[in-house]
């Protein structure tokens, strides 16, 4: 396995106020394969990040990049790997080609192949129009393509990419996740943590869901959509603070209000509930007319994530005010 | 030094000259202050030492460049605080470079600065405010080359305890004040109060001063100045390691904030 993550565990700081950023995290990625990191803020994805960067102590446990053991902190010992941490790390007075030859150079990378290498990837990031300008002129969307360009320079194999397509636009986002599956076609075993679950859907292949520092489930994004997510109906109903009814709690997916006033309903609709007919015949009496839509949800990896989080924290039935996927 | 502090190094000579005005300022500065005040210099050696026939800007001249050295670290600290602003600290460490070669890069810039500042402020001084080397060039040089490791081992402790830019400076400018006044490089040291003059020896720019006045003004010969170059070896190597000590390369630190 390219990269390899055993038993990790991290904690920061101590008595009542120790949190546990990683509790026995293990999974691995392998040659050309792009695994999405998934959980909420606070989950402990970007510590996971920095630890198999080697830029921070685990506690217990191990990360292995190609071989390499990059777990001990103060600093990772390998070129094998290329990381584009969550926070956007540039040199804002140099222009976007000083800032891809600097981290080339520091990979190593000779004399001849820098030129050709510092083109190509401010191509495929979009960027071969800006070499020449200042990093702190660009406008944010593009300061994200070079922070991410930055990782590629040396051509990891192993590619730790936390939130990379923040605050960018849809074609350079839509530009990037081929990138990264070119990436992943050219060998790389990629990382790719991340809040949308779209992206997980379009580019992993398989999903690891952390929650509080825990491993939830780890397994093909195609397998934990259809262990956990449901189908479901989502029924648009007018007004708010309506009493939602009890006769089949586990079947109440997830309630939102919506700022234009309305209350959205996510209701399972599995085989064996019965008809979407069936359903808004079986609402309340007085909510049935106020329904204003129905629309059919397929099962998606958003609903498998929403379902073993909620799971995990023991919740059976959502509350009033719960976002829903929308 | 390894090929990584080598392109680290490289790489803090693009950011300076990103940021070339304040550089070139600090450059300036000291011959701005240098025609202010070599008259008041001037009128000190014809009184203190009539045999002497020297311009002002020979006692003043190192003086201030070695106080605008310790200034100048400004900039050392800004670009070392803002790799950690900028979020590049981590990221060049996660390309395999330890702490140590990043700051054994940007110290060896540093230093270059140091050289650079010093062998401008000499040489305006000779054309511009007739300074005379009347001691041994490489006797200049040799001093000159350890007060250079001294200011920036200064820096390196510095670097250690700032968390921000505002007590980067603070530690910097009082390095520069405070040890430059003491020390005599402000004003000439036989002016300074009894207690100053008596405490001055703990501070290396008593002893960078008093080599560059044998040198420059008495015709000194570097076997003159071994004393006051064991003595500043001492607080380089001293620096040095309390900085290396003291330094956590995972403090968090910013640039302004």
């Amino acid at each position: 396995m390219t990269l390899e993550v055993s038993g990790l565990s991290k904690a920061y700081g101590s008595g009542a106020d120790r949190i546990q950023a990683l509790d026995d995290v293990s999974f691995d990625v392998a040659n050309g394969e792009v695994v999405a990191l998934v959980g909420n803020n606070g989950a402990g994805k970007s510590t996971l990040m920095s630890i198999s960067a080697g830029l921070l102590a685990a506690d217990r446990g191990t990360v292995e990049a190609q071989g390499h053991e990059t777990t001990r902190g103060g600093g990772s010992p390998t070129h094998h790997l290329g990381l584009a941490p969550q926070e956007e790390a540039l040199y804002p007075t140099l222009t976007v080609r000083r800032n891809l030859e600097y981290f080339g150079r520091l990979a190593g990378l000779p004399r001849a192949r820098l030129a050709d290498r510092v083109e190509t990837v401010a191509a495929e990031l979009l960027l071969g129009d800006l070499l020449d300008r200042s990093a702190r002129e660009l406008s944010g969307g593009q300061r994200r393509r070079l922070h991410t360009a930055l990782a590629l320079m040396h051509s990891p194999e192993v590619l730790l990419l936390d939130e990379p397509t923040v605050g960018v636009d849809i074609d350079a986002r839509l530009q990037l996740l081929q990138f990264v599956l070119d990436m992943a076609a050219g060998g790389a075993a990629v990382l790719y943590s991340t809040h949308q679950m779209q992206e997980v859907e379009r580019i992993a292949s398989r999903a690891v869901v952390l929650h509080h520092g825990r491993v939830l489930a780890v397994g093909g994004v195609d397998e934990l959509v259809a262990a956990h997510a449901r189908r479901a109906a989502r029924l648009r109903i007018a007004g708010t603070g309506h009493q939602l009814w009890d006769s089949a709690p586990d079947r109440l997916l997830g309630v939102r209000e919506t700022p234009e006033g309305d209350t959205v309903l996510d209701v399972a609709a599995d085989d064996g509930h019965g008809s979407v007919v069936d359903l808004v015949d079986g609402l309340p009496a007085g909510m049935r007319e106020l329904v204003t839509s129905v629309e059919l949800q397929e099962p998606s990896f958003e609903r498998a994530y929403l379902a073993l989080v909620r799971e995990a924290d023991g919740v059976t039935r959502p509350t009033g005010t719960e976002a829903v996927a929308r | 030094m390894s090929t990584k502090a080598a392109v680290v190094a490289r790489n803090e000579v693009l950011l300076l000259r990103s940021e070339a005005v304040p550089v070139v300022l600090y450059f300036l500065m000291p011959l701005a202050i240098l025609a202010f005040i070599q008259g008041a210099f001037t009128l000190f050696l014809e009184f203190a030492e009539p045999t002497l026939p020297a311009s002002g800007a020979s006692l003043a001249a190192p003086g201030q460049a070695t106080m605008f050295g310790f200034m100048s670290l400004a900039m050392f600290g800004h670009f070392f605080l803002g790799e950690f602003g900028w979020g590049t600290w981590n990221r060049v460490r996660s390309m395999g470079v330890r702490p140590h070669q990043i700051m054994a890069g940007k110290m060896s810039v540093a230093y270059l600065n140091q050289l650079l500042l010093f062998a401008f402020v000499m040489l305006a001084g000779v054309r511009l405010f007739s300074m005379e080397v009347t001691g041994s060039l490489v006797a200049l040089v040799v001093i000159e080359l350890v007060v250079a490791f001294v200011v920036v081992a200064y820096g390196l402790i510095a670097c250690a305890l700032a968390r921000s830019q505002a007590q980067y400076n603070a530690f910097a400018y009082l390095g520069a004040l405070v040890l430059a006044g003491i020390g005599g490089a402000l004003t000439p040291f036989e002016t300074l109060p009894g207690w100053a003059q008596t405490i001055a020896p703990v501070t290396p720019t008593y002893w960078a001063v008093k080599a560059f006045e044998k040198v420059i003004l008495r015709g000194g010969s570097l076997s003159e100045v071994v004393t006051e170059l064991a003595a500043l070896a001492g607080f380089g190597i001293a620096f040095l390691a309390v900085g290396v000590v003291l330094f956590d390369p995972d403090k968090p630190r910013t640039t302004w904030a």
